[in-house]
């Protein structure tokens, strides 16, 4: 059948444009089978928290699935532009327009074949790899990842084969509109692309910062979802205004200055730029927010797992902390015995102390302020303990006067050395830690514990008071969570009181249980953000791979041109280099500056998620953005290789 | 005062069996204020010896002289130099640079050669004129016909101020009317001092030269001078040497 080796000639000649679109496109088959696989998995529903799991994994994967879509519409665009030479020269020779279609339609289907075939294969060798990973992740021994999951399999390979159809639907289009000749001159038609508006470049640039000032300042309220929401969309919108109008807007400035512009290599450059920033700059907008995105999800997932031994040690101190309104009782402490015994568990030694309940407020220049009404603008809860019990705990000998206290608080809680509260004011001294500093109720306010000289200047602080007990244990993992879960049922069972209801136990914490919820929730969204970071970044890549083949062809007939004119080849290289550079540096460095002001936002989002850790969160953010652009530098000389190739041809 | 002298050059491209020669043993020389053509069949190597007297080629054998510079000792750093302080160039594709408009495609050479803004404007006040392109100069290459795009080109060739100009097929893209245009331009800045070296097949083009020189097998096979013929007679007598030429 002729057509289908025309068809077969067309991609086996112009591999440079086919093969990295067709690997692409296998990789990102084979990434969807793989998120396919798992939110398919029958073990994985099965999980405890296994369906909460596949939830977030579903958000993941439609996240995912869109990006795909527009992906590969963009580069079947650039493909099929480039295919247009040779589609003309067919038409002039003869075809007819259908001809012309069934040999598209055959290109698509060769395509589409193969990258399924690949995309399958690759998916089916790394599917039980990310199992693994998963498994130990989410610390989840039970889950089950068969090699080939046809459903998986089905699933993906619809979407793909929905989504082709959908170019393929392009392509035909495109191809009904248009006349054989202008098919042939199309590769060499330049794009002309709007003029930079100084209203659209100006509006980028205010969209912009806005979006900035909102993510810097935003406050840890419910409103923060909603805030940083408008943020995104404006720093979205301002990227790609600042990157289309606002550079050429820039250049054009420079160029009007005669004195500057007119010197050899700002002459040169300058225009330079301004064609090319006409050229790409949507391109360029686009992987600069690729970029943004994949670092945002992964600081975000990374800094969770990371602090999640912190959080888990500020629920859990100790392995099972418990706290009562009255004191704990003799049956409390066999009940807590019995049960180890029955479950094969060993239980350490009793840890108690008496706190008063929590008053909720906020620190205004040395006073604590207490909340009248607890909502999202309140920051912390403090408890007054009395510091005999922070003398045996601590095997400290501290003695207090009335109005002293000794204030343990979370990372830069409060600094000041006097403190006033309901009225009374303390000299203050700070202590680094405290072995049973804990999150009462696993809250997202701040905990503060203020030690005084008794029970009398602890009342005065603040009013009733709690019995707080925690305790070690150790035991088979399957032993640990049975007792604690047979424990936990006894001691939150509901009790009627004379007009409340409430649990027996004021609170109960277990560590096998928070630690399995971490596991996976962290693990759960880390995975998530791992795959979507991956997914952006093989876009950024590719996309990066066109844009060199593009200007390398553009920049061939340049070359000539100048040496002609008097430029040597020396001197054209480096002109020609620095202006690519520039283009391909400024994605990667809009990337930074936005993930820079992500960071704030990010931090009170996180808040939520009890990690309080600042420090953790920037430096981790600072080794990504490093890491990433150690990476970026190195495909950009890679595919430059692609590009020196075409130059000079 | 001979401004080009080009002695027993020779170009041969390629190793062993697939070895071709372009030029075999090509003489003449230039002198200052001439116009010249310099016609053959295509791949007779006219191109080629249009590129070895740009620098933008060099030869296998043999010597060339442009201004008493002998080329074939220039490094290709002064060569590039060499080239916008001393020629001047209009090609066939009219080669401007898109990412310049038509006025910063002119001023190109100068700004390499370091020249004040305010001095390359003045140079540029009376060609733009004269070639009728002031309307031109803030738009773009790709917006202005052919017949425009030429005659940028020969602006920038012009503004140099250069001792050579050399020609490749000038009006190879143009149809008749730019042609004529072009040619009488040449005429005139020729009839103003210019040196010009052309390259064409068109033998109504090399009419409007006083020497032209014929390629053929690799070396100079014909020469005609105008004398005091009549345009009309001078374009017939190549006509019918390139009818020899061209025989078998």
């Amino acid at each position: 059948m002729l057509k289908l080796k025309l068809a077969r000639q067309t991609i086996s000649k112009n591999l440079q444009i086919y093969l990295p679109f067709l690997l692409a496109n296998a990789v990102l088959v084979g990434i969807n089978y793989i998120f396919f696989s798992m939110t398919t998995n029958k073990s994985l529903e099965k999980q405890n928290y296994g369906s909460g799991l596949i939830q977030l994994m579903n958000i993941g994967l439609v996240f995912t699935l869109a990006i795909t879509f527009f992906f590969m519409i963009y580069i079947n665009g650039i493909v099929s532009r480039r295919r247009n030479h040779e589609l003309g020269l067919y038409s002039i020779l003869g075809m007819t327009r259908s001809d012309l279609g069934k040999m598209i339609f055959f290109i698509d289907a060769i395509m589409f074949a193969a990258s399924s075939f690949l995309g399958l294969v690759f998916g089916a060798t790394f599917v039980k790899f990310v199992g693994l990973g998963l498994k130990k992740l989410l610390e989840m021994e039970r889950l089950n990842v068969p090699v080939f999951s046809s459903v998986a399999a089905i699933i993906c390979i619809g979407y793909f084969a929905a989504v082709y159809f959908i170019l393929l639907l392009g392509d035909l289009w495109r191809l009904r509109s248009v006349n054989p000749l202008d098919l042939w001159k199309a590769t060499n038609r330049r794009e002309k692309e709007p003029r930079g508006s100084w209203v659209f470049g100006i509006a980028g640039v205010v969209a912009l910062c806005t979006g900035y000032a909102i993510a810097v300042r935003m406050k840890v309220s419910m409103d923060a979802v909603t805030s940083f929401m408008l943020a995104v969309v404006l720093v979205v919108i301002g990227t790609y205004l600042v990157f289309i109008a606002f550079s050429i807007i820039f250049l054009k400035m420079l160029r009007k200055n005669k004195n500057f512009y007119y010197r050899r290599n700002h002459f040169i450059s300058v225009s330079g730029m301004i064609y090319r920033m006409k050229q790409n700059g949507a391109s360029l907008a686009s992987i600069c927010l690729l970029l943004t995105t994949a670092l945002v999800a992964i600081v975000t997932t990374g800094t969770l797992r990371l602090s999640q031994e912190a959080t888990l040690k500020l629920y859990n101190p100790y392995d099972v902390v418990m706290t009562k309104k009255t004191p704990i009782s003799h049956s409390d402490k066999m009940m807590i015995q019995s049960k180890a015994k029955d479950n094969h568990v060993m239980v350490g030694k009793y840890v108690n102390m008496m706190m008063t309940e929590p008053i909720y407020g906020n620190f205004s220049g040395s006073t604590y302020s207490v909340s009248k009404t607890v909502d999202m603008s309140t920051e912390n809860q403090l408890f007054a303990v009395p510091v005999a019990d922070y003398n045996r705990i601590q095997k400290q000998n501290v003695h207090l006067a009335k109005n002293e206290i000794l204030m343990c608080s979370s990372k830069g809680g409060y600094d000041k050395n006097r403190l006033t509260i309901k009225g009374k004011t303390y000299k203050v001294r700070h202590i680094d830690s405290f072995d049973f500093y804990f999150d009462y109720q696993r809250t997202i306010f701040k905990p503060i514990f203020v030690f005084a000289k008794d029970k009398t200047v602890c009342e005065q602080i603040s009013g009733k008071w709690l019995y707080a007990m925690g305790y070690d244990i150790s035991g088979k993992k399957s032993d640990l969570k049975k007792y604690t879960t047979g424990l936990e049922n006894k001691f939150t069972t509901i009790v009627k009181k004379k007009n409340s209801q409430g649990t027996y136990m004021d609170s109960f914490a277990d560590r096998p249980s928070v630690s399995e919820v971490f596991n996976q929730l962290f693990g759960g969204l880390l995975f998530i953000g791992i795959f979507v970071s991956i997914v952006m970044l093989i876009a950024t890549v590719v996309v990066m791979y066109y844009k060199q083949v593009s200007e390398g062809y553009a920049d061939r007939d340049r070359f000539k041109t100048m040496q002609q004119v008097g430029l040597s080849r020396e001197e054209t290289k480096s002109a020609i280099n620095s202006q690519v550079l520039t283009v391909f540096m400024l994605p990667i460095i809009g990337a930074a500056v936005n993930v820079g002001f992500a960071i704030p936002a990010i931090q009170k989002m996180l808040v939520f998620l009890a990690m309080y850790d600042k420090l953790l969160l920037t430096k981790f953010g600072i080794v990504s953005l490093a890491v990433t652009f150690l990476g970026y530098v190195a495909v950009y000389k890679l595919t430059t290789n692609v590009y020196e190739n075409i130059v000079n041809r | 005062m001979s401004i080009l002298v080009l002695n027993h050059i020779s170009k041969s491209f390629g190793k062993g069996d697939s070895q071709v020669t372009a030029l075999r043993d090509i003489r003449f020389s230039v002198e200052e204020g001439e116009y010249v053509a310099i016609m053959g069949e295509s791949g007779a190597g006219k191109s080629t010896l249009l590129n070895i007297i740009a620098t933008l080629e060099t030869a296998t054998g043999g010597q060339i002289t442009l201004n008493n510079q002998d080329l074939s000792k220039l490094k290709e750093k002064e060569k590039a130099a060499f080239r916008r302080q001393h020629l001047g160039f209009v090609f066939q594709n009219f080669n401007l640079l898109d990412t310049f408009n038509n006025r910063d495609n002119i001023f190109l050479p100068l700004v390499l050669n370091k020249v004040s803004h305010k001095e390359m404007e003045k140079r540029l006040e009376p060609l733009a004129k004269e070639l009728e392109i002031e309307q031109l100069l803030d738009r773009y290459p790709y917006e202005i016909s052919g017949g425009q795009k030429q005659r940028v080109a020969a602006a920038r060739a012009l503004i140099t101020k250069p001792d050579l100009l050399l020609a490749d097929e000038p009006t190879g893209a143009l149809d008749s009317q730019n042609t004529k245009r072009l040619l009488v331009l040449f005429d005139r800045v020729n009839k103003q001092g210019q040196t010009i070296l052309m390259v064409t097949h068109s033998s109504q083009a090399a009419s409007y030269a006083n020497r032209t020189l014929f390629i053929k097998d690799g070396i100079i096979y014909h020469e005609l001078y105008r004398g005091d013929m009549s345009q009309k007679d001078y374009a017939k007598k190549i006509s019918d040497s390139m009818t020899v030429l061209t025989a078998e």
